[in-house]
């Protein structure tokens, strides 16, 4: 291709011996440098200028093939033959791949012979664009056309990076560094730009830097300087870890920071920990030469005291205490530091028990369907749009097919790559659904094989099969119910569905359900059996003794089945706890990650006799060995949960294994979002619904960890069992205490006291129990002990006692004592 | 793309003389706002280094773009510092309150103040409680001794940066105060804050805040934690924080929300976008906003009475303009669209304030509109009486219509947000052809 556009080049071209634009055409195509050096030096200036256009087509078609050994052609054709500084830049900047071997001397001798004007511009624009990664080395070259030019040395950021790699690449770095003439500008360069960091952490600037600093004093106060500015001023925490480590490197005595004082009290109140600790360690060297007064150390004092870092406020407390003695005349005023309360006490604030939604206003006309339909396809997949596409589509169908039909064809139509691409088998079931009601051309014939495809899974009783081995696949019971009306609809319409929730949680008010059995009872027709049995599994669990006598008058089957459910409740599942441990051989070659060393969770059986489809939402097997799977889909999490709005520890039960693997092998994200809907569920709470709590607190994710806080203060009554749970995953070494002990702390400080305090009360004793105190008990202990100070609760343990009772001073023990005596007033 | 040129007279700084901001273009070359002592030079150190720090971060995709200089506001009693993250998703504001001022403002209007990086070091080093000699703008004398321009960068101005200056006023004045918490309660739930781009809901819980995972009525949007790094260094000047957002249902997607520190001289406020890949200039509340030729007009007439005043204030205007006051708020919505006021939610009123940027309407035209146009152009909407159809590209779209407007499109783009990020081009194509939407001048 490039043969090609040379052969048009040299048309096109001047033609004459000296500056045959041909030649140059042959030189580029072999990436000959020293050809094309040959051709720009003979040419006229005319003849280079004529020759532009076919070098910039070039470079543009160099693409990925410009390796290595192709730069210095082209970097020699484009400085050689272009007309203006912009055209230039941008025609350097495509040349991709590594300017290693582009040879300065001939760079130098053709920007030397073309003597134009526009080069420093040239440079200028180069040094701006130069990137901070070093793999292109082209910095050379701009170093060069800047002093060819004679501008000012450049000082942007892409500059500095390339000049710092530039002298780590020198013999001796060393010497590069104080001899090279950029370095009185460029050094301090160092410390303005951001994302230059790591120049200082990795390759042999930095030694070079530390040994000359160490030799001289200027050197090491620029450095020194430099490092300060940097970290006062700010910016991203990895970035300004480099200064900080820096500027410990270059420890420099206390007589050359005497006059920093403002800088070092300027870092206490810097959000970087390294930073406020060097601020800090500085200043109390200085105050232990004597060189502070003692109102610095006391402005000092209250700056560090006001950040949340325990190991600054331990390390002042130390200084505080030394400084007292030396200064005892302000003893007193000194100490009184100390004893400032870091935060006031938590108040007492009720918990307000979360309410269900209503369910949006059912969908009236085609109109508005075809909009939700698109909200579902562009991922929408909460109950309330959900089942409000679903319940429309029925009703509508009944109402007036062909309207429906005009309306979503276009929608179906439009989204056709969204519906065709699924991933997930419930947007297959809700494009079979589609391809059962509409006719879409062009698309008619993928939709159909899609449907018998899924009416062939029905029979198989595919997505029913999933549920006991899946864990999580509680949605693969909405893919039946598409499915069922995939393959109904046509056959045996429905005016209605029943199973469409009038609650956003999935629950259908008893009387909207009699009401609707007898519309169909009156009409004599039954409904579809999966949407039955999900409308059943709909029933709240609040006493509905009217709407059950209204329901012993319905007479069809699914009617007396109806009026079962009403009189009788939901049967729930026997739960059973599994403890899972790895096998010795899984443990680390898992490619999710290493396996659990612990994991409890639940398995699910039914209980006497149940439908099937009950009998495959109520079973869950449960292996030795911890699930490590980690494919989940959040939205669908919900749609799960609303299957089963009255059996939540079910739907927790069928959560744990990915809420699990959140926190004890830190594998995936966002799986305790739906926990807060278990508290606007019904149903018995046992293990399963404490355990995905406990892994919610202790998740990776603060986002997760406060969506097991809205749980937990959402089921009042689960708060022990929580406690428990939590402290027994510690012991085991399953998850990190600490996480749920700043959850805990978090809830706390917004008023929770109450909820805290009756996770921490369960949770103590096995903690305190255990042979070696989990890391995060101490401050179990502290939060509790200011939990049950504000509550005024009384009554020790023996746990508790005994730990107390140990000699010592550690920080556990001087925790449990402070609880002891808090719960002994 | 537009480019912005800085020309200062100075560097700005600070010395023993006390700080000095120079400052470039808008009302006049250097224009002078303010001289006199700053009450207390601690909290406006701070909060000048907030909004510096908008100023020169990318909270998404962070690169090495330079950055835009802060824009200050001098109006009658009071300077308003703005400025606005390069990613589009964050705008800060630092507010000096006339409390905080001691001295006079010679002129009113807005411009850019530099806050080069050793100044921005030396306001970190503000110590003490003594008021500081503050000046904005240089001296007459000061500019005429020197020779002329001795700082000059040249800065590329992408448009969604403007276009999201804009939308962030038009958001701003459709929210309400949510919870308002002591500076202690504060500082806790900030520390508490994981440093990421997580979705969270903030509620108010007794004296203090809760964080939530869910959207629930009376609930603030905190979208990216992380991005509220900047509040850090005021929090120790602050007495109150008070959050701000708009209604919030159930189900409901990320929103934008707003964080005020205040201090007795001071208030900084920050406002972070629904999500921290979201620029504030895709949030489409400005095309809400458009409609009706009377509005048009009647923003010419308000803009022509507006004066430099530190709120605007509606009755005044209402009376002056002959116009009823709902009339005024429209039209002041209008005006904000085209970034020629700003909204102070603390007062729950606009300000004047014109931005010191030369662009032309064309350049600032937002892209959903310009589609729309071209649809419209192309005769792609064809409306009967209930519903319209839009035809774009291969696929046809149909747009409900009611209350004299569209309400909803069946493409994927409405699907996803609902109304979160104002209308799609589908219904600002149905909106042109029916007549309902008329853009600001």
């Amino acid at each position: 291709m490039s043969g090609g556009s040379g052969m048009r080049g040299g048309d096109s071209g001047s033609g004459r011996n000296g500056g045959n634009v041909e030649d140059l055409g042959i030189a580029l195509s072999r990436y000959s440098s020293d050809d094309v050096y040959e051709w720009v030096i003979r040419a006229s200036e005319k003849e280079r200028r004529a020759a532009f256009p076919l070098v910039a087509e070039r470079v543009k078609n160099s693409g990925l093939s410009s390796w290595k050994y192709t730069a210095n052609a082209l970097v020699l054709a484009v400085l050689g033959c272009a007309p203006a500084a912009g055209r230039a830049a941008t025609c350097l900047g495509r040349i991709g791949g590594v300017w290693s071997d582009v040879q300065l001397e001939a760079v130098s001798s053709v920007v030397a012979k073309r003597a134009q004007p526009w080069l420093g511009d040239l440079a200028t624009r180069l040094a701006e664009r130069l990137e901070r990664n070093p793999w292109r080395r082209d910095w050379p070259v701009v170093r060069l056309l800047v002093e060819e030019s004679g501008i000012t040395v450049p000082t942007s950021v892409g500059f500095v990076s390339g000049w710092v790699q530039f002298i780590e690449r020198a013999a001796d770095t060393d010497r590069a560094l104080r001899e090279d003439p950029y370095t009185a500008t460029l050094l301090p360069m160092l410390f303005e730009h951001d994302g230059l960091g790591w120049h200082l952490e990795y390759g042999k600037f930095a030694p070079a830097l530390l040994s000359w600093a160490a030799e001289e004093k200027a050197t090491r106060d620029l450095l020194v300087r430099g490092c300060l500015s940097r970290l006062l001023r700010g910016g991203s925490p990895g970035d300004l870890r480099a200064y900080a480590a820096h500027y410990r490197q270059l420890a420099p005595p206390v007589d050359e920071i005497a006059d920093r004082v403002p800088d070092f009290l300027g870092l206490l109140g810097v959000r970087l920990t390294a930073a406020a600790a060097l601020g800090q360690q500085a200043l109390r060297e200085l105050d232990e030469a004597g060189r502070l007064d003692v109102e610095t150390v006391l402005e000092a004092s209250a700056l560090i005291l006001q950040r949340s870092e325990k190991k600054l406020a331990k390390a002042q407390a130390s200084w505080l205490k030394r400084a007292a003695k030396r200064y005892p005349e302000r003893a007193a005023e000194l100490l009184a530091c100390l004893e400032v309360p870091a935060a006031p006490p938590p108040e007492v604030v009720a918990q307000v028990a979360p309410v269900a939604a209503p369910m949006p206003t059912p969908i009236a006309t085609p109109q508005e369907l075809a909009e939700q339909l698109a909200a579902l396809i562009a991922g929408d997949w909460s109950i309330a749009t959900s089942e409000s596409v679903l319940g429309g589509l029925i009703t509508l169908r009944a109402k007036d097919n062909r309207a429906l039909q005009d309306a979503i064809a276009p929608v179906v139509q439009a989204h056709w790559e969204s519906l065709r691409h699924f991933a997930v088998p419930v947007v297959g079931a809700l494009t079979a659904v589609l391809a059962s009601m509409v006719t879409v051309p062009d698309v008619a014939g993928l939709l159909h094989n899609h449907l018998t495809l899924l009416e062939q899974r029905l029979r198989l009783r595919e997505p029913l099969c999933k549920l006991s081995s899946q864990s999580a696949g509680l949605g693969r019971f909405m893919e039946h119910r598409l499915a069922e009306v995939a393959t109904e609809a046509g056959r045996s319409p429905r005016p209605f569905l029943m199973a469409t929730p009038t609650q956003a949680n999935g629950h259908i008010d008893p009387g909207e359900l009699v009401r609707r059995m007898e519309v169909a009872e009156a009409g004599g027709w039954q409904p579809w059996t999966i949407d039955f049995a999900q409308a059943i599994l709909r029933v709240p669990r609040e006493p509905a003794n009217a709407e059950a006598e209204r329901a012993a008058r319905l007479h069809s089957p699914m009617g007396r089945r109806l009026a079962e459910r009403l009189r009788d409740g939901h049967r729930d599942p026997v739960c059973t706890t599994v403890v899972q441990r790895p096998n010795t051989s899984d443990r680390g070659s898992g490619w999710i990650g290493k396996a659990p060393v612990w994991r409890k969770v639940v398995a699910l059986e039914p209980a006497g006799e149940v439908d099937g489809f009950e009998r495959a939402l109520f079973t869950l097997v449960q292996y030795p060995n911890p699930e490590m799977t980690s494919w989940w889909v959040e939205s669908w999490a919900e749609l799960g949960a609303g299957c089963l709005p009255s059996h939540r520890e079910v739907i927790a039960a069928r959560l744990l294994p990915r809420l699990a693997a959140q926190a004890d092998i830190d594998s995936g994200a966002g799986a305790a979002r739906v926990l807060p809907l278990l508290a606007e569920c019904h149903g018995p709470v046992g293990t399963a619904t404490a355990l995905a709590i406990t892994y919610a607190l202790a998740a990776k994710e603060t986002a997760d960890r406060i969506a097991g806080v809205d749980a937990l203060l959402g089921l009042e009554s689960i708060q022990p069992a929580v406690g428990t749970e939590l402290a027994e995953a510690a012991v085991e070494g399953a998850i990190v205490l600490s996480r749920g002990v700043a959850a805990l702390r978090h809830a706390t400080a917004s008023g929770a006291v109450v909820a805290v305090w009756a996770v921490c009360r369960a949770a103590l004793p096995t903690l305190l129990a255990a042979e070696k105190a989990r890391p995060g008990t101490q401050d179990l202990l502290e939060l509790s002990q200011e939990c049950a100070r504000v509550l005024g609760v009384r009554g020790s343990f023996e746990e508790l006692e005994r730990v107390a009772a140990r000699p010592g001073s550690s920080r556990l023990i001087t925790e449990a004592r402070k609880l002891r005596d808090a719960l002994q007033v | 793309m537009s480019v912005a040129t800085y020309a200062y007279a100075g560097e700005s700084a600070l010395t023993a003389d006390g700080l000095c901001l120079q400052t470039s273009g808008g009302t006049g070359q250097f224009p002078r706002f303010f001289t006199g002592f700053m009450t207390t030079p601690q909290p406006v150190a701070a909060g000048l280094l907030a909004v510096a720090e908008v100023a020169r971060t990318r909270y998404f995709q962070p690169t090495d773009r330079r950055s835009l200089d802060p824009v200050v506001t001098g109006s009658r009693e009071m300077l308003r510092f703005e400025s606005f993250s390069g990613c589009c998703g964050v705008y800060a504001r630092m507010d000096v309150l006339p409390a905080g001022l001691d001295g006079r403002t010679p002129e009113h209007g807005t411009t850019n103040v530099d806050v080069n990086a050793p100044l921005q070091l030396a306001l970190a080093r503000v110590r003490g409680m003594d008021p500081l000699h503050l000046s904005v703008g240089p001296e007459a004398l000061e500019v005429s001794t020197l020779d002329g321009v001795m700082v000059e960068r040249k800065v590329p101005l992408p448009t969604r940066w403007l276009r999201g200056f804009a939308e962030v006023q038009v958001i701003a004045a459709g929210m309400q105060p949510r919870a308002r918490v002591e500076a202690a309660q504060a500082a806790t739930v900030l520390r508490g804050l994981p440093n990421d781009r997580s979705v969270l809901w903030v509620v108010p819980s007794g004296r203090g805040l809760r964080l939530t995972s869910r959207p629930v009525p009376g609930a603030v949007c905190l979208p990216g934690p992380g991005r509220l790094v900047a509040l850090r260094g005021m929090l120790r000047h602050a007495a109150t924080l008070t959050l701000y957002g708009p209604p919030v249902r159930p189900g409901s997607g990320p929103l934008t929300g707003v964080w005020v520190l205040e201090s007795a001289t001071t208030r900084l406020t920050l406002m972070l976008s629904p999500q921290a890949n979201r620029g504030f200039s895709g949030e489409g509340a400005v095309l809400s906003g458009l409609t009706g030729d009377q509005v048009a007009d009647d923003a010419d007439l308000v803009s022509a009475m507006l004066a430099w005043d530190p709120a605007i204030d509606i009755g005044a205007l209402s009376a002056a303009c002959d116009l009823p006051q709902d009339r005024v708020t429209n039209a002041l919505t209008m005006l904000g669209t085209a970034g020629r006021v700003g909204f102070d939610l603390s007062e729950g009123s606009y300000f004047h304030r014109v931005m010191p940027f030369g662009t032309d309407a064309q350049a600032r035209l937002n892209p959903r509109l310009a589609a729309a146009r071209v649809l419209v152009r192309d005769g792609a909407v064809s409306v009967t009486d209930q519903a319209a159809e839009v035809r774009s590209g291969e696929s046809k779209y149909s747009v409900r219509l009611g209350d004299g407007g569209p309400l909803g499109c069946t493409c994927l783009w409405w699907g996803r947000y609902r109304g979160e990020r104002g209308p799609c081009k589908h219904q600002l194509a149905v909106a042109i052809a029916i007549g309902a939407l008329v853009e600001a001048a």
